[in-house]
């Protein structure tokens, strides 16, 4: 089942087309990972989302139902929108408070029990102006998650958190997912995205130019052996011998890219070997999701 | 009434802390503070000769209970209009300067209610500045003893008081929209000035009874003799132009795009 459906989404801002005809779905349970360079119209399409813009042509729908004027599921998802301001003369537990009203919640532990989750205990009394970039971000997400949502949207849910920042909320939206929840999560910081998404999602100048799952984007991403040896000519003369697709690069390191190298670099280590040519390096290279979006959108 | 309710109680847990409620107290508190300057450059012409004392006489102050709420309503009239202007650009204009706006708009609480709650949070902190003034000036009155009672004179001139205070309060509605169409403060404060000056300039030019910013004045008799103009096309140019107002910002808020 599909939570998130958007069909031929355009929008323009005046002459600016920011989304053109923009297509894409969001399964129930799944991490889906948005991801492309600066105005290429990620939050535009969230804002979209979220009722505060609309479409100039084409329809979301979000649980089955459009998002409209007379859409009521707000409580049933969780947002975190660019940056995550907060009131600045009011604590972490008082600006919760005024989103725990306004969501019309009838259980106030559940303040309590997101600052606790989101480990913001001992800022709970700390006027939001005080608080580090880090522990806004942990409020802006406090914000989003205190009502448990069925469908989280984040837009840059990482932005400013150390390291066990980054990995505390990894684990909290993976365990959410694991809950029922979707996550529907924008991000430039690629490698994050490729930990923890079930499918990602291209865009480039409003369009959206790739989708895919991980298993996919595992395939897709190109791998080469890379080895270094005593004797750079004789070991291209014996791997051009062999039908490898071998090329020297800069440094005098020769990359191999077939498949059957990437699969058993043990193999080419041997035959060299025994054909008494020291190895120095050999090294299987993986292409990461920055270079694999880069790469994607360059072509 | 339960998303009214909740947009309400929201509203004012965020002006909870807020230092700029007690800058507007101060602030439109001078103006009985100043009214009893004039009390008492007018009791005492001789040593105290002056600007003020000319001014005070042009205004043709007297030193007793009439011309001293005649200045509180003068004042609601007419600073009232940069008061309570000040008031409503911060309310609205604050979502967008602090970055909230955007935490307001995909809410189970509509729209409409969190405006209509920043709307009554206007209205009530004006009267509260209005009923403040109030207070000081009877305050300062009977510590100048400006007479032995104020209460007949108060009973008589309380409606015009009160009167200038809701025409001022209504146009606060207008100053709500340009604080959303602008996503600011600076919109607001912009309109608020434009406002104050061409109300002083068009009353001056005596069409005042047509423009809704100077009506509160002329009501509150900053105008002299132009008050006698005001009939009722000029009530209902300020009702008009409050409904148009408050119209418009629910409006624009449900419906505008909100990129900020």
């Amino acid at each position: 089942m599909d939570v998130i459906r958007t069909i031929s989404v355009s929008k323009s801002f005046n002459a600016t087309l920011a989304l053109d005809n923009l297509s894409l779905q969001v399964n129930q349970g799944e991490i889906y990972g948005f991801i492309g360079l600066n105005g290429a119209g990620k939050t535009t399409l969230i804002r979209i989302l979220l009722g505060m813009i609309s479409p100039s042509s084409g329809e979301v729908r979000i649980f089955g139902k459009v998002v409209g004027s007379d859409f009521n599921h707000w409580n049933d998802i969780g947002y975190l929108v660019e940056m995550p301001y907060s009131y600045p003369n009011l604590s972490v537990t008082e600006n919760l408070r005024v989103i725990y009203h306004l969501r019309q919640l009838k259980n106030p532990m559940l303040i309590q029990t997101i600052i606790e989750r989101l480990k913001l205990n001992r800022y709970a009394h700390t006027k939001s102006r005080n608080l580090s970039l880090g522990n806004q971000q942990r409020l802006g997400l406090a914000k989003a998650l205190m009502h448990q949502p069925k469908l989280i949207i984040l837009d840059e849910p990482i932005n400013g958190l150390d390291p066990e920042g980054i990995v505390e909320v990894r684990e909290l939206l993976k365990e959410l997912v694991h809950h029922g929840s979707t996550v529907f999560l924008s991000s430039h910081i690629l490698g994050e995205i490729s930990k923890i998404a079930n499918r990602i999602a291209i865009i480039d100048h409003g369009r959206l130019i790739k989708q895919l799952t991980a298993d996919e984007l595992t395939d897709q991403l190109i791998k080469s052996v890379l080895i270094r040896t005593n004797d750079t000519q004789q070991a291209m003369q014996y791997l051009i011998g062999e039908n490898y697709q071998a090329a020297v690069k800069a440094d005098d390191e020769i990359e191999i890219k077939d498949r059957r190298a990437v699969l058993n670099p043990e193999h080419i280590s041997k035959s060299l070997v025994e054909k008494g040519i020291s190895l120095r390096q050999l090294y299987v290279y993986t292409e990461d999701l920055e270079m694999f979006f880069l790469r994607t959108i360059r072509t | 009434m339960t998303g009214q309710l909740a947009a309400l109680k929201a509203e004012l847990i965020k002006n909870k802390y807020a230092n700029i409620i007690w800058i507007t107290f101060i602030a439109f508190g001078l103006a009985p503070l100043m009214g009893g300057v004039f009390l008492v450059i007018l009791r005492n012409p001789d040593s105290m000769a002056g600007p003020l004392h000319s001014k005070s006489l042009a205004m043709n102050f007297s030193a007793d209970w009439k011309s001293y709420i005649g200045i509180l309503t003068q004042a609601v009239g007419v600073g009232g209009v940069l008061v309570f202007g000040f008031v409503a650009s911060w309310i609205f204009g604050r979502e967008y300067s602090e970055g909230t706006a955007k935490d307001l708009l995909a809410l189970p609480t509509s729209r409409a209610a969190i405006i209509n709650a920043k709307f009554l949070v206007y209205a009530v902190w004006s009267f509260a500045l209005v009923i403040s003034n109030l207070l000081i000036g009877l305050l300062v009155g009977a510590l100048l003893q400006i007479s032995n009672s104020p209460i007949p004179t108060l009973e008589s001139y309380l409606s015009d008081y009160f009167l200038t205070a809701v025409l001022t309060v209504l146009l606060g509605t207008p100053i709500a929209f340009f604080a959303i169409w602008g996503q600011g403060y600076l919109a607001p404060l912009g309109f608020v000035a434009l406002a104050l000056v061409f109300s002083q300039v068009i009353a001056a030019a005596g069409y005042g009874y047509y423009f809704p910013w100077s009506v509160p004045g002329l009501f509150s008799g900053a105008g002299g003799e132009y008050k006698a103009q005001l009939n009722s096309m000029s009530y209902f140019i300020v009702v008009l132009t409050s409904v148009t107002g408050y119209i418009a910002t629910v409006l624009y808020w449900k419906y505008a795009d909100q990129t900020k």
